[in-house]
């Protein structure tokens, strides 16, 4: 020890401040002499930054409220003309889904929907009744489709006689 | 004039401290690079993607950053187009169409000077929007999932600066597709897909 002994803190506070003039004469060099080396170092600072941003922007969550009407069943029909019409699920008049029924009368309809009620609907052929196990289905007034209620997504039709 | 001496000499001092300083500057191993890529998608197992359509192809691009050691980040968007196979499942649409963003981590292995192998580890995201056969607007589906695979990669010059990429993905997709039958719930809603691509890989 001695007359030369310093404290811990002063060496600290010494070293900090001879820092603090190298950074400074860092920057104001950097502003004088503006190489290819710092336009470089500034791209690729610049490429990091845009990757995150896209990254950011990128990570939002949907189809919170998206559903697949599925409909099933089989249709019994006596005229072979059936077969040549497509059968279909309809929202507000809009199709949802579209399929030709197989010869044996089996179906599967599917298709997307975001909420309220649909209908299974046939074209030139009108329904006499149908069964399921789901409540709330009921035939249209005029015959030619069945009215699927709010909330349900998934319908078995076993049975499913024509006029 | 003693103390203007003094003071140039300690400017050049420093400023070469903090040129030598730069030079070990851990951005001086951050390597760039972009790859535009064209790439081939096939779901697997049974999901309405596997069923409805026959395999995505696409095209895009990539960008990886080393960012320390062998470790870097990266990114790829493709656009993803199919064809319908059978649509009956699928609903009154048309051929869809894919934007998908692969988010990465990689690690870079040396094999010899000119052939080097990537394992990733990463997210995507996809949105697929389908056109309503009615010309009502379209439909968009789709949210994200992990993805993993490798990349092989060739140097094709004497600079290191042009490398081919191939690489094989297993991306796994998620949605929230609802249905009251927890079967049809999850065909709509989960699909693995196995991604093959090709891209040109250029290095700065």
């Amino acid at each position: 020890m001695g007359i030369n002994a310093k404290s811990d803190s002063e060496i600290f506070s010494e070293s900090l401040f001879v820092t603090k003039i190298l950074f400074f004469k860092k920057i104001s060099f950097n502003f004088t002499v503006l190489n290819y080396e710092h336009l470089k170092f500034g791209f690729k600072i610049l490429s990091l930054f845009c990757l995150l941003s896209i990254l950011f922007t990128q990570c939002k969550d949907d189809d919170a409220n998206i559903f697949r009407a599925y409909v099933e069943g089989k249709i019994t029909y006596s005229d072979a003309k059936f077969l040549e019409n497509p059968i279909h699920l309809v929202k507000e008049k809009k199709i949802i889904a579209e399929t030709f029924p197989k010869e044996s009368g089996s179906f599967v309809l599917a298709g997307p929907y975001d909420k309220g009620a649909y209908k299974f609907q046939l074209k030139n052929f009108k329904i006499k009744s149908f069964s399921t196990e789901t409540k709330g289905c009921k035939i249209s007034s005029d015959s030619l489709s069945i009215e699927i209620p709010d909330g349900v997504t998934y319908v078995i039709f076993n049975d499913i006689t024509l006029k | 004039m003693k103390k203007l001496l003094l003071f140039s000499l300690a400017l050049i001092s420093a400023s070469a401290f903090s040129q030598r300083r730069k030079n070990q500057d851990w951005t001086e191993n951050v390597k760039f690079s972009i790859d535009p890529h064209v790439k081939v998608m096939k779901s697997l197992g049974n999901n309405f993607l596997n069923e409805a359509f026959d395999y995505f192809y696409g095209f895009g691009i990539g960008g990886n950053v080393n960012v320390y050691k062998n470790f870097g980040l990266g990114v790829e968007y493709t656009y993803f187009l199919a064809n319908i196979k059978n649509g009956d499942q699928f609903g009154y649409l048309g051929a869809p169409s894919m934007n998908n963003f692969d988010w990465y981590v990689f690690h870079q292995d040396k094999i010899t000077e000119d052939f080097f192998v990537e394992e990733i580890l990463g997210y995507s995201t996809y949105r697929m929007k389908s056109p309503f056969l009615d010309n009502s607007g379209n439909f968009h589906e789709g949210n994200g999932g992990l993805n993993f695979g490798a990349k092989a990669i060739y140097t094709i010059d004497d600079t290191g600066t042009q490398q081919i990429v191939l690489n094989a993905k297993l991306n796994f997709y998620n949605s929230k597709i609802g249905n009251q039958n927890p079967d049809i719930e999850k065909y709509y809603s989960k699909a693995t897909l196995l991604n093959i691509g090709i891209a040109y890989r250029i290095n700065f």
